[in-house]
């Protein structure tokens, strides 16, 4: 039996004609539509309040904006969003494929097509996430590995000391006071600026 | 042959050029055929203009950078000869404003507004909640208390003085930065230069003709219609006077105030060589080349 969770969607759609159809198309593929909304109806709150996985939005809704900022580095609460557009363009699903949009536009919501599109984008958008993690971690272990050389340099030259005890003595201290070797790096840059 | 072009541009009183050069024939002199398009979203504005549905766009000068870098949801380079504006943005605040945790909104993440919203609160002292919400919504958010302040361009927060909300509200109007540029894909500059080279005359054309204080009320005249911006002409025209519509040479010491308060804030990691990326963001040399 398959017990994973139906995805939580949020439709914004201010077309009032076709938003009860996109939602019922919606449920009948699986997805458990939580809300729908017209603009104006505070999204970020909802978003959060109802614990959306994912948001489908009309792409000429002025909420879109409002979606930009939660897609940011460390923003709150990233989500994938899918857009749609009623006159879809082949080119400008393509272009944005290309440039690495976890968001779809859908060719006139065609409603057979939405299970796959969303599907498709979850999965793309926790790639793209974890890829975006590892980068950081990346980025932040080296920006570390500076900080450690430059308090060992620091050390060597104080204690007199060659680069290996001036090593072992980091690693001592930062053991004694269970911090990490970086955070110890800090201090001892932070104490040399100090004293001069 | 005319050269089509179809150009977005959103709601604003510094989209005025854009507007007055389709009007008042400034651009059909250069032999343009200009399809000027109101975008519900800046979001909009970059998508479109970066999947090729627009060939040049009324955008946020840190957009650029945005979306050139990648920093957004959008990874494509984008660049600048011809900066629209600079001025207009206001701060408005309720006087009765939550001041242990206020909410204050901007329209979008990458915008000078943004950055005016993070300086004002730091010098106040002010642990605000930063939300977005388009232009549109911002004088009902603050009027049912959703939010206590906002930052936008023109005439959103004087707009939201003369209406009477119920409530009394502070306005401070922000100091002039390049704001609004005519943004293009590098690739279509570089495909496409007689046409940019047209814009761009047309556009100087339009924006010395609307920065004329003779010409201000003819302008928001127009600017006021249902298809322009919507709203009252004497609100749009005192908007207008908060603008420099002449300000039109891209700067690269702006590009890199923008860039260092997007790594600042967080949006964007640390770069180093920053030189060549400004440059090829706001093209100095195309600007001296054509306007000179």
């Amino acid at each position: 039996m398959d017990t994973s969770p139906q995805p939580r969607v949020i439709l914004v759609d201010e077309n009032g004609e076709r938003a009860p159809t996109v939602a019922q198309a919606l449920s009948a593929s699986g997805f458990e539509l939580v809300a729908t909304l017209g603009s104006g109806a505070d999204l970020k709150a909802r978003m959060i309040e109802l614990q959306a996985d994912v948001v489908i939005i009309d792409m000429d809704s002025p909420d879109r904006d409002i979606l930009e900022n939660m897609r940011q580095v460390g923003a709150e609460m990233p989500r994938p969003i899918v857009m749609f557009s009623q006159d879809g363009h082949p080119d400008m699903i393509r272009a944005a494929v290309e440039a690495g949009v976890s968001a779809y536009v859908v060719d006139g919501l065609k409603l057979e097509r939405i299970k796959p599109i969303v599907d498709v984008a979850i999965a793309r958008f926790a790639q793209f996430q974890s890829l975006r993690g590892e980068l950081d971690k990346a980025r932040s272990s080296l920006a570390e590995r500076k900080l450690i050389e430059r308090a060992k340099g620091i050390l060597m030259k104080r204690r007199d000391c060659d680069e290996e005890e001036a090593y072992a003595f980091m690693r001592k201290t930062a053991m004694d006071q269970k911090l990490r070797l970086a955070d110890i790096a800090n201090k001892i840059i932070a104490a040399a600026e100090l004293l001069g | 042959m005319k050269q089509k072009l179809k150009i977005g541009f959103i709601a604003l009183c510094d989209s005025a050029s854009l507007i007055v050069a389709h009007e008042r024939g400034f651009f059909t002199q250069e032999g343009l055929q200009v399809d000027l398009v109101r975008e519900p979203s800046w979001a909009n504005i970059r998508d479109k203009l970066a999947f090729g549905l627009l060939d040049a766009a009324h955008m946020l000068a840190p957009m650029l950078i945005e979306a050139s870098l990648g920093a957004g949801n959008v990874h494509m380079p984008l660049t600048t000869g011809f900066a629209l504006s600079s001025g207009g943005g206001r701060i408005t605040l309720a006087k009765e404003m939550d001041r242990e945790r206020p909410r204050l909104a901007m329209v979008y993440p990458f915008s000078s507004h943004h950055y005016a919203l993070r300086q004002y609160t730091a010098a106040n002292g002010l642990d605000a909640e930063l939300v977005v919400l388009p232009p549109t919504q911002m004088i009902a958010a603050l009027s049912s208390g959703q939010i206590q302040g906002f930052c936008a361009g023109a005439p959103w927060g004087l707009l939201a003085e003369t209406l009477g909300l119920g409530l009394d509200v502070v306005s401070y109007s922000l100091p002039g930065r390049m704001e609004k540029v005519l943004g293009v894909r590098q690739t279509w500059l570089d495909a496409s230069s007689e046409a940019h080279t047209g814009l761009m005359r047309a556009l100087r054309a339009a924006s010395q003709w609307t920065n004329r204080p003779e010409n201000r009320g003819e302008v928001a005249e127009i600017l006021a219609r249902t298809e322009y911006l919507n709203a009252p002409a004497d609100v749009i025209a005192s908007g207008l006077a908060d603008i420099d519509f002449t300000a039109n040479r891209p700067s690269i010491e702006e590009g890199r105030w923008y860039l260092d308060r997007m790594v600042e804030y967080g949006q964007i990691h640390a770069l180093q060589n920053t030189g060549p990326i400004l440059a090829d963001l706001f093209r100095v040399a195309t600007f001296d080349e054509i306007i000179f």
